[in-house]
């Protein structure tokens, strides 16, 4: 099999890979915010319950977490669910990377200097208005560089979906390769991962080039 | 008329006292001029009256609107929305600007009237250029903060104060962060104020202007009021501690 033969089979498994990798960042993304607001809660219940989201979530393995969302319905629960591998594959990504991005957040929201919340009080904004006017623009040119850390490694990461057989890109080029006995799947994969996180990291530069109007 | 009554004023931080019973009042139309050296107390005082800090004890009345007062030995402020009132009447100048970065000169100017004042964006803008005006800011509108000058920085702070019409404008040592190259236009720009009759306090280590420009003077020293005139006093200061610092400023 040709090199385009190869990569023209693992076609399906790299739309896959997209997907997962497109819902993984349109569910974290968001759910990230609220879950760092109750990090930085002066409510200790919310506060603790925030940080110990995180700190299981950061210090436990994604393709554990994969498992125990894979698995939970049935085992525990004796739900049966068909079709739900997917499903499963994206809610784990999305709870293990909204606790990744929430301490991004976290650290650029506190990176703002507290004056400019003085600034805002005095000229009479809103708590809502000063959040979303005034801090959250700077804290997103702050944490593009951290953010694109962990959107790389996501990329890489879709390669996980692979413990419960879902069929991503990587999972087909590793049976391609044991049908064929051949490396070349292994380097079709490579090039799509590099090519994918060039992408990514360019996307980023231009961004943070857009940001750079202000310092 | 009395803008701002403030009386008895205490303040401690983690427990170690900084304000000890100030009182300052601020006439309609009067400029104040507040001294002492670094950590009497001054800047804590500025801030406790543009409500950017509580004060432990003590009371407070706005615009004949009473912000704090106390009740069985505790200090209580107002609600929200009143406070929320007494603000609106107040501008506040910082020592370090604090102005938007993300932000043109223009849009740091505006923003606050649109969204708070409730100003069309037409209005907002006509009035921002027209402070701009005033402050020699004109041909700087699409600037970034950190594309201007600090005299710059700070002239665009107090147009951004000043397109909120407040009653009372305080400034916490404006020129304090600039070299003393810049710090003329900055002055410059609050005596016209003065001049116009807009309402200050204005925290200060500028001697000299105090001098020309206050109308009345508060001198504090480790928390307390220790002199307070007019300007004549820093002429002929009748407390040993306002003699001894005029003399170790102008040695």
């Amino acid at each position: 099999m040709s090199f385009l033969q190869i990569t023209s089979q693992l076609w399906e498994g790299m739309a896959t890979s997209m997907l997962l990798f497109c819902l993984t960042l349109l569910g974290a993304i968001p759910l990230a915010l609220p879950l760092a607001f109750g990090e930085m809660s002066r409510f200790r219940p919310i506060s603790l319950l925030c940080q110990g989201y995180i700190s299981i979530m950061r210090g436990t393995p994604l393709m554990l977490q994969l498992l125990v969302v894979y698995f939970a319905p049935w085992y525990v629960f004796h739900i049966p669910l068909t079709g739900y591998r997917f499903t499963a594959v994206v809610i784990a990504f999305v709870l293990n990377y909204a606790a990744y991005f929430a301490e991004i957040y976290r650290a650029g929201i506190e990176s703002i200097p507290k004056t400019q919340y003085e600034a805002a009080e005095v000229l009479g904004y809103s708590k809502g208005q000063t959040f979303f006017g005034i801090i959250l623009p700077q804290t997103v040119k702050r944490i593009l560089p951290p953010m694109t850390n962990e959107i790389i490694t996501l990329v890489k990461d879709t390669s996980l979906a692979f413990a419960i057989g879902v069929m991503e890109m990587f999972t087909m080029a590793k049976q391609i390769a044991a049908a064929q006995k051949s490396m070349v799947p292994f380097a079709a994969a490579a090039l799509f991962y590099y090519v994918f996180n060039l992408i990514v990291a360019r996307l980023s530069a231009l961004a943070e080039k857009k940001l750079s109007y202000y310092r | 008329m009395n803008v701002l009554t403030i009386n008895n004023l205490k303040k401690n931080f983690e427990g170690r006292p900084i304000l000890k019973g100030v009182s300052l009042s601020i006439r309609e139309g009067e400029t104040v001029a507040i001294l002492g050296p670094s950590g009497s107390g001054k800047s804590t005082l500025i801030r406790c009256a543009g409500l950017l800090e509580r004060m432990d004890e003590g009371s407070m009345i706005c615009l004949d609107k009473k912000v704090a007062w106390m009740e069985n030995g505790q200090c209580v402020y107002a609600g929200p929305k009143e406070l929320k009132q007494v603000r609106s009447n107040m501008g506040f100048v910082f020592q370090s600007f604090n102005l938007f970065p993300h932000f043109s000169a223009l849009k740091n100017v505006t923003d606050a009237q649109i969204h708070v004042k409730k100003r069309t964006a037409k209005e907002a803008e006509e009035r921002a250029r027209a402070l701009l005006k005033k402050m020699d800011l004109s041909h700087r509108a699409d600037a970034y903060p950190y594309q201007l000058s600090g005299g710059e920085q700070q002239r665009l702070s107090i147009a951004r104060a000043l397109a909120m019409d407040p009653k009372v404008l305080f400034f916490d040592e404006p020129t304090s962060a600039l070299d003393p190259l810049l710090t003329g236009s900055v002055l410059q720009v609050i005596r016209t104020l003065a001049e116009e009759g807009m309402t200050m306090a204005v925290v200060t280590h500028e001697i000299n202007f105090a001098r020309s420009v206050a109308d009345r003077i508060v001198f504090i020293l480790n928390g307390v009021v220790e002199e307070e005139g007019p300007a004549s006093i820093l002429d002929n200061p009748s407390s040993p501690a306002l003699k001894e610092f005029l003399s170790g400023i102008t040695k």
